[in-house]
């Protein structure tokens, strides 16, 4: 199954492991090469538990489950590390192709140093071109770049949400391995840990977003950002600023990437000028609309429509339209 | 390592400023010449984090920055001004061609001339490049912990607290030095240099360094030293319609609009 030259993938996120495969499946197909996914089995998981894993995985298109077993219940970041290193050193697959989570990314980039090997985080496309693996990522903002790797096995992620989680497929076979790895020291403690809890609808499931930026000029402007979204039925999005140095809405509101990357059908950007930090949040959005004074705005370029104009005014007129256009 | 006297040391990066890089229209290519560099913002927030841990509990902060060529002088006396004690450029005419696994050993080289600082301060990505692989890079090269996504830092005798900020949960986690910490905007606002603090920047020392001080061999190029070998950048051809809708009032703006989104389906009459 593990045989050199597999494409494996992880991810520490159950769901981002589905984009992964997807992601993975034609890369697997265009080397022939088998696609392994790599689980890490915590020791206080049932076999039940595993065995609906190693199944589901399977089912939407690895060839392999790789089992890293008797996994300490607290491992962090430092046992995936030596984890993931220990399975590239005995299985030399030809990639590893990781969530670009942050804590994905921070796993990725230390073992891709262990390893002394090349790393292309957050890839928008990746294709083998004539046998070769070359990756496309954003630069600059808003730039494509292509690269290819120079060492082996190339590592790569793939931002949370780039790739829709593949269709089940009950048919597939596949093979199931188990590896053992003794947990390395782990220097950092953790003192507290604490889930977000979600203060309304999950952003990134939300079918449309009505996001607002700076061009709000106060928190009691709010209800009219939330009438918006109402009318479309739709969750109410907001850059950083807003989320953090003012906090008008809560942190789980917030776009962009030290937010929730996110990908509805419908994205109003209102008064958001799109600094990259933001862009890189909502760029995989189907139909962009943004409305905003300045026509020279960043977030322009990232719109299907534009709207040159002041939120305070095309905000609740597009509310009343699209009531109106209800029965 | 003596707690009187601690040392903090920043990675900063000279990035062209995004918003300022235009598209050359025959190619496609970015006008990387005309644009002008900046530091890259995230640092900016490790080097303030540095400069208030140094004015909480004394000591000294450094920079080091990898460079193709010596940057505009009014960036490095930004850093000064900011509160940085010392800027160490390291000077190499191929920086341009190296990624992150070549820049984490060049700076984990250039620590380790440094020696015996407590924490390494990054911002958590680059605006240019955004591959969020430094730090932790720098960590694994030098064998010591790291933590990313950091939105406080609390020191206390040698050793670190951090409140991280990650996509699902917050963490306070602990952690001895020396190690490594990488920031967002998150954890504070880069201060303004005062006129004074300008003035007193040109006083302090800017050093450059070059990849023999580092015990490198001299003669090749970084892209040799590099994993990842980029063969194009291209601005990408339009994605979004980028349609105007406009003409009118702004009820009439948004009627249209109405329409438009509703044309789409993008509009449920439930």
């Amino acid at each position: 199954m593990t045989d050199r030259g597999a494409i494996c993938v992880f991810s520490e996120n159950r769901e981002v492991v589905l984009e992964l495969l997807a992601a993975g499946r034609p890369l697997a197909d265009q080397a022939q090469a088998n696609l392994v996914s790599i689980v890490l089995e915590k020791r206080a998981s049932t076999p039940t538990e595993s065995h609906v894993i190693v199944e589901e995985q399977i089912a939407l298109g690895a060839d392999g489950v790789l089992i890293v077993e008797d996994v300490p219940d607290r491992a962090g970041a430092a046992f995936e590390v030596a984890a993931l290193q220990h399975v590239v050193n005995l299985h030399e697959p030809h990639m590893l192709l990781m969530g670009g989570t942050a804590h994905g990314t921070e796993v990725l980039a230390q073992l891709a140093q262990r390893l002394q090997v090349g790393c292309a985080t957050d890839c928008t496309n990746l294709e083998f071109r004539n046998g070769i693996l070359e990756i496309e990522r954003t630069v600059f903002g808003r730039f494509t770049c292509r690269q290819t790797f120079r060492t082996r096995p190339a590592l790569a992620s793939v931002r949370p949400r780039r790739f829709a989680p593949p269709e089940r497929c009950g048919e597939r076979h596949g093979g199931v391995e188990r590896v053992r790895v003794e947990a390395p020291v782990d220097p950092v403690r953790v003192v507290e840990r604490r889930e977000r809890v979600a203060s309304g609808e999950r952003i990134d499931r939300a079918a449309c977003i009505v996001a607002v930026g700076r061009g709000l000029r106060s928190a009691q402007d709010l209800p009219m950002i939330e009438a918006l979204a109402q009318a479309l039925d739709g969750t109410v999005g907001a850059t950083r600023p807003l989320t953090n140095d003012l906090e008008w809405l809560p942190i789980d509101a917030k776009v962009g990437l030290s937010g929730t990357t996110v990908r509805p059908k419908l994205y109003i950007a209102c008064g958001i000028s799109g600094q990259i930090e933001h862009i890189v949040g909502m760029r995989e959005s189907e139909v962009v609309v943004a409305i905003n004074t300045d026509s020279a705005a960043p977030i322009m370029a990232e719109a299907d429509y534009r709207v040159i104009g002041d939120l305070y005014e095309v905000v609740p007129a597009l509310t009343r339209a699209l009531r109106e256009l209800r029965p | 390592m003596s707690d009187a006297a601690p040392r903090f040391v920043v990675c900063a990066k000279f990035a062209p400023d995004t918003a300022q890089l235009r598209v050359d229209p025959q190619t496609r290519a970015p006008r990387l010449e005309e644009a002008p560099l900046r530091i890259s913002t995230f640092d900016e927030h490790a080097l303030e984090e540095a400069v208030r841990l140094k004015e909480a509990h004394g000591g000294r902060v450094e920079v080091l920055s990898l460079v193709a060529a010596p940057p505009p002088e009014e960036l490095v006396l930004k850093l000064l001004a900011m509160g940085a004690d010392r800027v160490c450029l390291i000077e190499e005419p191929t920086a341009h061609a190296a990624d992150s696994l070549a820049t984490a050993r060049i700076l984990s080289a250039a620590l380790a001339k440094l020696g015996d600082w407590e924490v390494v301060l990054c911002g958590e990505g680059s605006i240019d490049s955004y591959a969020r692989q430094v730090g932790p890079r720098i960590a694994a090269e030098l064998s010591i912990p790291v933590l990313t996504h950091v939105t406080q830092l609390d020191r206390e005798a040698g050793s670190f607290t951090a409140h991280r900020g990650l996509e699902d949960r917050t963490e306070v986690v602990a952690c001895a030095a020396p190690l490594v910490v990488s920031v967002g905007q998150e954890i504070n606002q880069p201060r303004f240099p005062t006129v004074l603090q300008i003035l007193g920047a040109s006083q302090k020392p800017t050093e450059f360094w070059h990849l023999e001080d580092l015990g490198f061999p001299v003669d090749t190029s970084l892209e040799v030293w590099s994993g990842i070998v980029t063969t194009e950048v291209r601005a990408p051809e339009a994605r979004r319609s980028g349609l105007s809708i406009d003409g009118g009032s702004a009820a009439e703006v948004a009627g249209q609009l109405a329409r438009v989104l509703f044309a789409k389906g993008l509009v449920k009459l439930v």
